[in-house]
């Protein structure tokens, strides 16, 4: 597998989190004080480097590859198919369109309501860790599977956090703007294409083209979900 | 337990049966050895299972 386009899989899925973690991060700083937002969010990052440190290479050392193969894809199929699912449902009218604004504003009120400082520093904590589990997993499994490279997967979620905290800096505003269902669809498709190539692998199955096998999985489910929406669209009423 | 679930599947039932299926089905033309089919096999049960996933209630 090309480190970059493990990379690059890992920065796409975790910017997805990390959109939703700053979000929230926002929220917190502006009706707390960013002291304590920034100080629950560097603690669970910290949480979540340790977990990414001690798990993965330890997945790699005592787990035969072909069954690691097995279960991460599987996993990753698991889980891409809950994103895919959602964004073609939002796609098609069939479920509302995830809303940062909305998140943004809820978060706000309700912390807005309660004094506590500790509530802040709970919160962003929270968020990043919860949000960061996400990742952790993504970045355990794609490095995993790949038999060993954390460090590609890493650089990818890595890049991505930096990137989404640059962008939070600069606009000082939630993703409001950000496709976000365009992201979780492509994030969705890579997700279950790699899970679909590497539970193949795990089960033995020898892919015709090798590598560029990936390629031809993408472009099956990329056009299975365009006709998916399509048929969505015409079956089913729009959600309100 | 349930929580995990839902963090994995998010509601759906369908998806766990489809990919029991998926790895029947690779299992079987793998050790049956009809290769040429087993990639393309499985691939397609997978977008099945995607497919009629759909017809679940959104979660």
């Amino acid at each position: 597998m090309h480190p970059l386009l493990l990379a690059g899989t890992a920065f796409v899925a975790s910017a997805v989190e990390a959109v939703e973690a700053v979000t929230i991060v926002l929220a917190v700083g502006y009706t707390q004080g960013w002291a304590s937002a920034l100080r629950g969010a560097a603690w669970a990052s910290i949480a979540l480097a340790g977990i990414i440190v001690v798990a993965g290479p330890a997945l790699v050392r005592f787990v035969p590859l072909a069954m690691l193969q097995l279960f991460i894809g599987l996993f990753l199929v698991l889980f891409g198919f809950t994103w895919l699912r959602k964004a073609i449902w939002r796609s098609s009218g069939r479920k509302a369109l995830h809303d940062e604004s909305a998140i943004f504003a809820r978060e706000l009120k309700a912390l807005q309501s309660v004094h506590e400082r500790r509530v802040g520093f709970a919160t962003a904590f929270n968020a990043v860790l919860v949000e960061g589990l996400e990742v952790a997993i993504i970045v355990i499994t794609l490095g995993a599977a790949a038999g060993g490279g954390f460090g590609w997967a890493s650089l990818g979620a890595g890049l991505a956090g930096l990137v989404v905290i640059a962008v939070a800096i600069v606009l000082r505003r939630p993703f409001s703007r950000i496709p976000e269902n365009t992201m979780k669809f492509v994030v969705g498709l890579m997700l279950v294409s790699f899970g679909t190539y590497w539970s193949g692998e795990g089960l033995h199955i020898p892919w015709q083209f090798g590598d560029a096998t990936l390629v031809a999985i993408i472009a099956v489910y990329l056009l299975a979900s365009f006709a998916m929406v399509a048929w969505l669209r015409r079956a089913r009423p729009r959600a309100a | 337990m349930k929580a995990a679930y839902e963090f994995l599947i998010g509601n759906s039932l369908v998806t766990p049966i489809g990919l029991a299926i998926a790895v029947a089905v690779g299992l079987v033309l793998v050790h049956a050895k009809q290769l040429a089919y087993a990639g393309a096999s499985f691939t397609i049960v997978l977008v099945a299972t995607l497919a009629v996933s759909l017809f679940e209630k959104p979660s």
